[in-house]
């Protein structure tokens, strides 16, 4: 018998099988494999218990896939991608590596959402330009180069917030707004567990989006980037790439319940 | 990106529009989502590895669009839930009236389950993701996909009060 879980399992005929919930689920989900799915699967019919466990898996499995259902016709959005598919088959930029095949440099980071890629992507076609985060997703490296984010912003350095930064991110709960001294507002974002275990926590003003993690020192800022004019878009105030690249550097994963972050505020 | 990876992408699109309505819980949330990440695939075609499944990859990419759509989110307005809005959700032509109660209980029953237990039940018994795609997906050690997932299992039965 090899497995951790179901090393109980050898506990004869007198006692109930020790077998776990997770160990059930992985059955009535067709996770194992066949001769251990076929152990379990005897050690179960001659136990009703086990059998009332193992049905609670294997009924919300089937209740949940009459949830899989299509809608009838084509997609909306299959011609916009057909369309991307024909308008890409001759690429600007020359790319041996334009099809799908691993290309040399990664584009979806670990974190998972696309990067502002350094090399600019090859061109898409016109109806694809028509979110401006696009546009912005592939010129922000290029166009922060030699753009100092001081003299741009006019505002506070970020190691030096302004104490009504500091009591926003000691206790503003993500989602809400704050006003600030020079009349505009600051809207707390989300909070993050980094990885070496410190609270971050990223915000908004009407002129640039930060993301601060408390240190022993105090809050020290990890990015920052101004806004575009239009307030949609921020340019990094160096280097490259974007808050969900900083995000993803500090090792976070999803952002904070409003439970855990109430949690951790507190301490 | 070639035309064959744009026919996988389509087929795929009922499965984007499933699990976009599940995160968000909106339609028209949903179909932006849907729309977002399809220019994102494209615009990354070139970092698909095509050892692996589309669609794993493509809910991923989703996934980090929707969080990030979250947390961009201030103190949103209404809040509108598809649930309130029977015309959102897909009709079936004439389904038994019985099943079409059950399938009723079932989304209400999801309904009420936290987000992180509602999102691993869709995936893994929606779209039958396996554990090791749901890990990929969510970005999590697949022995938390399995302690999650039968925690919701249990939470999901218990709602719907199957012993």
């Amino acid at each position: 018998m090899s497995g951790g879980t179901y090393t109980a399992m050898d506990g004869g005929k007198d006692g109930p099988m020790q077998i776990d919930d997770e160990t059930l689920m992985a059955l009535a989900d067709g996770e194992l494999d066949p001769a251990r799915a076929e152990e379990l699967r005897r050690a179960i019919a001659a136990d009703p218990e086990l059998q009332s466990r193992l049905h609670r898996f294997e009924e919300t499995r089937r209740l949940l896939s009459g949830l899989r259902r299509d809608q009838p016709g084509e997609d909306p959005l299959a011609a916009m991608i057909r369309a991307s598919a024909t308008g890409t088959a001759a690429p600007v930029v020359p790319s041996p590596t334009a099809s799908h095949a691993p290309g040399p440099r990664p584009v979806v980071p670990p974190g998972g959402t696309p990067l502002a890629a350094p090399v600019r992507a090859p061109q898409r076609s016109a109806n694809l330009n028509r979110r401006p985060w696009m546009a912005a997703a592939a010129s922000a490296a290029i166009v922060a180069i030699g753009l100092g984010w001081w003299e741009w912003a006019g505002a506070p350095a970020p190691q030096g917030f302004s104490p009504a930064e500091l009591a926003a991110l000691d206790s503003l709960p993500s989602g809400q707004v704050q006003a600030l001294d020079d009349g505009g507002e600051l809207a707390m974002i989300a909070s993050f567990r980094a990885k070496d275990g410190a609270l971050c926590r990223e915000y908004e003003t009407a002129q640039r989006v930060v993301l601060a993690c408390r240190e022993a020192g105090g809050w020290a800022a990890r990015y920052a980037a101004v806004a575009e004019a239009a307030g949609q878009d921020y340019r990094p105030a160096s280097g490259q790439g974007s808050i969900d690249d900083a995000i993803a550097a500090i090792g976070a994963a999803a952002p904070m319940t409003p439970e855990e972050e109430a949690a951790t505020l507190r301490e | 990106m070639d035309a064959a990876f744009a026919e996988a992408m389509i087929a795929l699109l009922p499965n984007l529009r499933r699990y976009a309505l599940s995160l968000t819980r909106r339609a028209d949330q949903a179909d932006d989502l849907v729309q977002q990440t399809a220019e994102r695939a494209i615009a990354n075609a070139a970092s698909y590895d095509p050892a692996q499944r589309l669609e794993p990859w493509l809910f991923r990419i989703m996934r980090n669009g929707f969080i990030d759509q979250t947390r961009r989110q201030r103190s949103a307005g209404v809040q509108l839930d598809v649930h309130d809005m029977p015309e959102a959700l897909p009709i079936d032509p004439a389904p038994a009236l019985e099943a079409r109660l059950m399938l009723r209980s079932v989304e209400a029953a999801m309904a009420e389950l936290p987000p992180e237990q509602r999102e691993i039940l869709h995936l893994v018994c929606v779209e039958e993701m396996t554990y090791a795609e749901t890990a990929r997906i969510l970005n999590i050690p697949p022995g938390t996909v399995m302690s999650r997932l039968s925690r919701a299992r249990l939470a999901l039965s218990e709602r719907l009060g199957i012993r």
